[in-house]
């Protein structure tokens, strides 16, 4: 499979690439994806290294996003997806943050709207970002909607009030509050999962 | 010489026919020419990565329909190889071929869309006609295999629903053997036709190294001429069985990305003819009963497969976790849509993202659309071939949601009513006014028996009466005299009207320029009238002061008629204005204290108290004010109507 290709390609590309890089990068080859680790603060230097790199050139930020985990220190996981039209590679690069993270816009202009999204939903905020406003969430909005303690509800609701004669906001009120069946019982996944391997 | 031009702001949409949707884009125009575009979106919002948190695997997927519904299976594609990627599965073969059948019919599908509605945003209606007559044969096909045309959840974790029904073969054959001819039909239009060239042509142009750095995909890397597609690349499915070209533009425009799009529809024709002489015989859907439900013929034999069945539709299929994540994109007809999947264990995603083209190509129209004129903004809008269901992925806002100090003052209506033609509806302010007209009412009422010991409101009324008295006979010295019962009425009511205002959640009367304005000018009017009455024509000597040098006269007369006129105004603006004034102050001091409460804790508390003494304060003097408003309303009164009595100087 052409999958295969680059399954082999990236690694060799990337040990050699990142044996003079200091210690605390981890890569991690899983679900045959290629992960790097690396802390905040190595991240600006990390992505303009693999943007101009003349074996890599990851030339395009295809996707920055987070995921919330509320019971970790450091709370937020930033993912930035990169690819290489050059070589045909992909590389995941992943960090992990509690406060601001330097923003990628001035390497890869594509991360300005990414960032911003990351701002609105999760607040997290981007270090000399140029224009970072709130991007999907309505206008005067609160909150930040994809953290884990944001109820799915909301805290208010949009409706037409027939006195007034037009929409109003009013803060939520449920009849019934959202039922989240767990059945409790164990059902075995489809396929025992392989552990994750770890390259360096 | 030179003229400085002024560059201005326009709104496009959020309701505009090329909008596709509701994009609303704050442009900067220099004359007619695009400084800045400014797409604001989100106004489709749904959260839909937040729902798909709390649904099942299988109960996401219905949600991908939803995101590009022009494009919709393509998404569900994407979502299932994520979701068979975290659980190692792969599907048969022949369900991967049915799988890349309707990939492809969806992109023509797409194709179809983004091209003759592009076409249409620019004037040219008939390719749309054409075109959609097409649209609706493959949601045909569309519906054979799901039952909806649109939002089918038809390709799922594990394979594809269903086996396509009989028949279903011989007449996509019959669809892609004629639709060629269809595209030919639609290129004659086109391609060459002279219009459709000059709004395309070196409009919107993307080069290679722009592709790149803002993250597009799709047509539109593939329109600068990026060899690109993840067909191609980075062969999914049976792909990498089947024989196809990828069309790459040359110069980057709006133009290049129209022939693109042709051409992927001749090569979608192409891979289906391809997949409907190759399609295997076999199951549609991975044998693994943890992941696909049996067939329900099987329920009724085999207790395993009832509780399959109902472990898969109650709890859902189970991916193994925690931290076990996956992005998976696939070529989208929009370009490359990517699912990022992480699994927690359990049968809920922990979280899913979603990468959709739209997202970013919006992004570029900003430097795209730059010195371009206005007009070609529809045409970049167009070529970007946006679905705002993808790229905003909450709810729309209103502008009248937010609140404002100026809200207590808005008149509502509580029930429309009609007398002939008269409106005479139930609002808060006739409300109002039938309040004071009843307290006002109490108060005579309780005069009606006069004991011989005065009760409280007797004295208070008597007191109202001698001090309204007093000033009238002093003001007009005593002329005025008939005009008295009215006065003291008129005192009354703005006092009662003020005073009632002051109470919590009620409505000022009297803070409504409408009624100030109907109170002084009909009495002005009646002032008028009365000099008229009294003294005729020597009433007008009013505006010639006696004694004034002759040559001034005029100018003198002028200035008297102008001040006498306005009188009206200041009267009724003077009211209005301080008892709205004060509500607002009152208004925003109180929300202030209140947001200081909400911060919470002993701080927020303590702090919470300043604005709250502020507010008694003011209020205080808003007790005085509406007294002394009244009195300064009525005194006037007396004054102007003195001027009715005694005109000359």
């Amino acid at each position: 499979m052409a999958l295969d290709r680059f399954l082999l390609q990236l690694p060799l590309r990337l040990v050699r690439f990142l044996g003079g890089l200091p210690a605390p990068l981890r890569f991690v080859l899983r679900e045959r994806e290629f992960s790097l680790w690396v802390p905040p603060l190595a991240l600006l230097p990390l992505l303009a290294l693999v943007r101009t790199h003349s074996s890599l050139q990851f030339s395009t930020l295809l996707d920055l996003t987070s995921v919330d985990y509320p019971g970790r220190s450091p709370r937020f996981q930033l993912v930035y997806q990169l690819l290489s039209y050059r070589f045909n590679l992909r590389l995941t690069l992943r960090t992990a943050t509690d406060g601001a993270v330097p923003s990628a816009s001035g390497l890869f202009p594509a991360a300005n709207w990414l960032e911003r999204e990351i701002w609105d939903l999760f607040g997290i905020p981007f270090g000399g970002h140029p224009d970072l406003r709130r991007i999907l969430s309505d206008y005067g909005f609160e909150g930040h909607p994809l953290r884990k303690e944001f109820p799915l509800v909301g805290f208010s609701e949009v409706r037409y009030d027939d006195l007034r004669r037009r929409v109003v906001l009013e803060p939520l009120e449920f009849g019934q509050q959202y039922r989240h069946f767990a059945s409790g019982l164990p059902w075995s996944p489809p396929l025992p999962s392989p552990p994750p391997s770890i390259l360096t | 010489m030179t003229t400085s031009l002024k560059n201005f702001t326009m709104n496009f949409g959020p309701q505009h026919p090329a909008a596709h949707g509701v994009l609303r884009l704050v442009l900067e125009l220099r004359g007619e020419v695009v400084e800045r575009a400014d797409p604001h979106i989100g106004l489709l919002h749904r959260g839909t990565e937040k729902l798909i948190e709390y649904k099942s695997y299988l109960q996401a997927l219905p949600y991908f329909d939803r995101l590009d519904y022009v494009s919709m299976m393509a998404q569900e594609h994407a979502y299932s190889l994520a979701v068979e990627k975290l659980v190692d599965s792969q599907p048969p073969i022949r369900a991967q071929y049915i799988r890349v059948i309707f990939g492809e019919i969806t992109r023509i599908l797409n194709h179809l869309m983004a091209v003759t509605t592009h076409a249409l945003d620019l004037g040219a209606l008939t390719p749309f006609l054409w075109g959609f007559e097409e649209r609706e044969k493959l949601m045909e096909f569309y519906e054979r295999v799901s039952g909806a045309r649109l939002h089918a959840a038809y390709i799922r974790p594990g394979g594809v629903h269903r086996d396509l029904p009989r028949g279903l073969c011989d007449d996509l054959y019959a669809f892609v053997s004629q639709f060629g001819r269809r595209l030919n039909e639609m290129e004659e239009l086109l391609t060459s036709n002279r219009i459709w060239k000059q709004r395309l042509v070196d409009v919107g142009v993307v080069s290679q190294a722009q592709a790149q750095a803002w993250g597009f995909s799709g047509v539109m890397v593939r329109g600068s001429g990026l060899p690109w597609d993840l067909r191609r690349s980075q062969s999914y499915e049976i792909y990498d069985r089947l024989e196809f070209s990828v069309p790459l533009g040359s110069r980057g425009d709006c133009y290049d990305r129209y022939l693109v799009r042709v051409e992927e529809m001749r090569q979608s024709l192409r891979l289906l003819e391809q997949c409907l002489v190759q399609l295997p015989p076999g199951p549609v859907s991975s044998g693994d009963a943890k992941l696909v439900p049996p067939p329900r013929a099987f329920m009724k034999h085999s207790m395993e497969s009832l509780i399959h069945h109902f472990k898969l539709y109650s709890e859902g299929l189970v991916v193994a976790g925690p931290g076990r994540d996956t992005y998976v994109a696939l070529e989208a007809p929009k370009g490359e849509f990517g699912v990022f999947l992480v699994a927690s264990g359990g049968s809920r995603p922990y979280r899913c993202r979603i990468r959709s083209p739209g997202f970013l190509h919006l992004q570029g129209l900003d430097w795209m659309a730059r010195g371009h004129l206005l007009a070609d903004v529809v045409a970049i809008v167009g070529t970007q071939d946006l679905v705002f269901g993808e790229v905003d992925r909450l709810f729309p806002p209103h502008p009248s949601m937010y609140l404002s100090p100026l809200e207590t003052f808005e008149v509502l209506l509580y029930r429309p009513l009609g007398f002939f033609s008269l409106d005479i509806s139930l609002t808060n302010g006739a409300l109002f006014l039938a309040l004071a007209a009843a307290s006002i009412g109490l108060l005579f009422l309780g005069l009606l028996r006069t004991p011989l010991i005065p009760s409280g409101v007797q004295l208070l009324a008597e007191q109202l009466y001698r001090f309204v008295l007093s000033m009238v006979a002093e003001q007009t010295g005593g002329a005025a005299l008939p005009f008295f019962p009215l006065l003291l009425l008129v005192f009354i009511f703005i006092a009662v009207s003020n005073l009632l205002g002051l109470f919590p959640f009620a409505f000022t009367t009297t803070a409504q320029f409408a009624l100030t304005f109907a109170l002084a000018l009909s009495f002005n009017l009646g002032f008028v009238l009365l000099g008229f009455r009294l003294h005729g024509m020597n009433f007008l000597r009013l505006f010639l002061p006696a004694g004034a040098p002759a040559a001034l006269l005029p100018l003198i007369a002028a200035i008297e008629v102008v001040s006498y006129l306005i009188r009206t105004f200041s009267l009724s603006i003077r009211l209005f204005a301080n008892m709205m004034a004060g509500h607002t102050l009152l208004h925003i001091l109180a929300t202030f204290s209140l947001q200081l409460l909400k911060l919470g804790g002993p701080l927020g508390v303590v702090a919470a108290l300043i604005p709250l003494a502020l507010v008694l304060a003011v209020f205080a003097l808003e007790l005085a004010i509406a007294l002394i408003q009244a009195y300064v309303f009525t005194i006037l009164l007396a004054i102007y109507s003195n001027d009715s009595y005694h005109p000359v100087h």
